[in-house]
């Protein structure tokens, strides 16, 4: 299995999130009816149960709410990468999205501040990832020392 | 309480069976179903040509009761093939029950086969996840369940010894039962020690992959009455869900059970209290800390302090997983069917070796997908009371 066989079999309304994220953009969707922000795999709103959902630019930035360490991921690209770390993500605008962790520093806590980042994939499609925030990482560091 | 049955239309559990071990090695799904069956319908009494509803839900095939009606070779008037996972078969006591109620069939048979471990794991799954689920490197199903370990263990705090008791309390009743797949000493710093799979799950919080097949049989009270053995009654059964992939899962720390526990117990006329036994689908280690909480076993986070003090262990006062567990026993691919045919042994006093002294209720909870579905049963060798 690899991430660019996964996304070459979705269809236009799935694929225009990898879309986005080759232009930099991490898409989250917002209801036409209720103006609620939703999340960008979900069909239906959750508050008012509408199907007039559109796509929004989300502010790529968000809290951890929990992860986990692979330590062989099976997919083709992540081969030669080590371990890969999961994340789900809590945006600031309230939609929970899951990723992969990239960066130098890898082990996250719960709580940790996260910014989106693009990995690219193909010509037109990339995938979004996470890295953790600079302020998270001053935070941790401040707290050992004391 | 479900008004509409009266006591002698009630519907019973009234035989079982299961193959593990040895004897289901190198043997095709429907050759250990059909062995299966039969034992389970000669330890009812009931002739295989009386059965006309058949329940079966199937890694192997997307028709499963009508595979199993012609390996049968029955022609039932009820099917029922619903999967929500690995605890499907909790779900079919309950379809079952209402069906017998209603009299849409008279004797309804469950019966699973699978040659999981034969065929080298390759039927878990043909569900395809969540694209962004894919990319981020989780892994089937590990990932999914680890999600929730690590916000239980950093949200209530505590280390991994908090997963690793649940397995050795499994073992410590497997090692009772020489029919359980592992039956050697296990220790927490065994289960520590072992290799990461998804942190912070290790191999050894994970169920174990085997062949296998169970079956289970369920007919009216009225029925059983002259039948050999005494009858296990459906005193309560519920289902729900909370999603399908754990990306949609609303609260990591909170499963199905919350709703399909209160719901099943309350139509057993029955409070937590009142259950003797406990048979929880052990999937993962944290699977059973979460299911006991939404049960209202214990206190949010507190599930680790019952495993740590011994009361889930034989001679403990709340056995749980009794014939080892899927960590321990056996878990061929779905491992719904086995916790039913372990809580009625139990109840009719045959779990030589590691009976539960004199238990009368017993609370079974099945859970299918990443902790999507969740299906309780509340069996009782008592029936309700008219």
């Amino acid at each position: 299995m690899s991430i660019s066989e996964t996304i070459s079999t979705l269809f236009p309304r799935e694929r225009a999130f990898y879309e986005a994220a080759k232009r930099g953009e991490l898409l989250i969707q917002s209801c036409i009816d209720c103006k609620a922000d939703v999340s960008p795999t979900a069909y239906v709103c959750p508050r008012c149960r509408s199907l007039s959902l559109e796509w929004q630019v989300s502010s790529g930035e968000g809290t951890v709410y929990s992860y986990t360490t692979v330590p062989r991921p099976r997919l083709k690209e992540l081969a030669d990468q080590g371990e890969a770390v999961v994340v789900m993500v809590d945006l600031d605008e309230g939609v929970r999205i899951m990723g992969r962790l990239v960066g130098d520093r890898r082990n996250p806590k719960i709580g940790d501040k996260v910014t989106v980042t693009f990995e690219p994939l193909a010509d037109d499609v990339a995938e979004p990832c996470f890295a953790l925030s600079a302020t998270t990482a001053t935070s941790q560091n401040s707290s050992e020392k004391s | 309480m479900r008004s509409s049955s009266s006591a002698s239309k009630a519907a019973v559990i009234v035989g079982v069976d299961d193959i593990v071990g040895d004897s289901a090695k190198n043997r095709s799904p429907d050759d250990l179903t059909i062995a299966t069956s039969y034992a389970a319908l000669a330890d009812a009494g009931i002739d295989p040509s009386e059965v006309d509803a058949v329940f079966c839900a199937s890694p192997h095939d997307n028709m499963p009761s009508l595979r199993l009606a012609e390996i049968l070779q029955v022609n039932p008037r009820y099917f029922d093939g619903t999967s929500i996972g690995g605890g499907s078969y909790e779900s079919f006591v309950g379809h079952a029950a209402l069906a017998l109620e209603s009299g849409s069939c008279d004797v309804a048979l469950l019966a699973y086969g699978s040659a999981q471990r034969s065929a080298r794991g390759s039927f878990t799954t043909r569900s395809a996840p969540p694209p962004a689920e894919v990319a981020s490197g989780m892994i089937y199903p590990a990932s999914s369940f680890a999600l929730m370990a690590t916000r239980y263990l950093e949200v209530y705090g505590g280390g991994p010894e908090q997963l690793a008791e649940v397995a050795v309390s499994a073992r410590e009743w497997a090692r009772h039962n020489p029919r359980a797949a592992r039956r050697e000493l296990l220790t927490v710093e065994d289960v520590i020690a072992s290799p990461v799979v998804s942190s912070p799950l290790r191999k050894l919080d994970c169920c174990l992959v085997t062949d296998g097949a169970g079956a289970v049989v369920m007919t009216r009270a009225d029925r059983a009455a002259h039948l050999p053995k005494r009858p296990v009654h459906v005193r309560g059964f519920a289902d729900a869900s909370t999603h399908r992939f754990v990306s949609a899962m609303p609260d990591l720390l909170t499963t199905a059970a919350a709703k399909s526990g209160p719901n099943a117990l309350r139509m057993a006329g029955m409070e937590i209290s009142d259950i003797d036994l406990f048979e929880i689908y052990d999937a993962f280690t944290i699977d059973v800390l979460l299911i006991l909480e939404d049960l209202g076993v214990c206190g949010r986070g507190e599930a680790g302090k019952l495993f740590l003090a011994g009361d889930t262990r034989p001679g403990g006062r709340l056995p749980i997983n009794t014939n080892g567990g899927g960590l321990s026993y056996a878990h061929p691919g779905m491992y719904g069917i086995f916790l039913l045919v372990e809580a009625v042994r139990q109840l009719r006093g045959e779990s030589q070796g590691y009976q539960v002294s004199d238990p009368n209720t017993a609370l079974v909870h099945g859970l299918g997908g990443p902790l999507s579905s969740g299906s309780t049963v509340v069996l009782a060798n008592e029936g309700q009371l008219a």
